[in-house]
């Protein structure tokens, strides 16, 4: 099972922007998100097709689940 | 002389993911294309650690990768 932490910024556009890591330590430590988040919006290092990020929006933990399905 | 001029930037991290059935070291590599070419080493470095603790693996490397465009 794949998991990723996704981290959500928004852009000047007012899109959505994800940053991802895989293997995220659970349950995630809400501090050392939100200091990376704010980095990121602070040190504004990272660009978007919709311009600079400019705020947090939120993160999320993905799971993604693979089932093959046999071919009759 | 040929003028350089800085194109864009890849962060490129790389995790110590532990080791294989067969004793080898797994290396797992996540790159980065949307890094602004005027972030400072020290901005991303920062970066790294910041992101660092939100997944599971020790970073083992972190690499900036230039690209210039060249002209006469």
């Amino acid at each position: 099972m794949a998991k990723q932490i996704e981290l959500l910024f928004e852009n000047t556009e007012g899109k959505t922007v994800r940053i991802s890591l895989d293997q995220p330590v659970e349950p995630v430590d809400t501090l050392a998100l939100n200091a990376a988040m704010d980095k990121i919006v602070t040190d504004n290092v990272l660009i978007s097709s919709g311009g600079d990020l400019i705020a947090k929006k939120g993160a999320r933990i993905v799971e993604r689940n693979v089932t093959d399905v046999p071919l009759s | 002389m040929a003028t350089a001029i800085l194109d864009d930037t890849r962060l490129i991290i790389t995790f110590d993911a532990g080791l294989d059935s067969e004793g080898k070291p797994v290396i797992k590599r996540k790159t980065m294309n949307n890094v602004k070419s005027s972030a400072t080493h020290d901005q991303l470095f920062e970066m790294v650690q910041a992101l660092a603790p939100l997944q599971q693996y020790p970073v083992n490397q972190i690499e900036r990768e230039n690209s210039f465009d060249l002209s006469a």
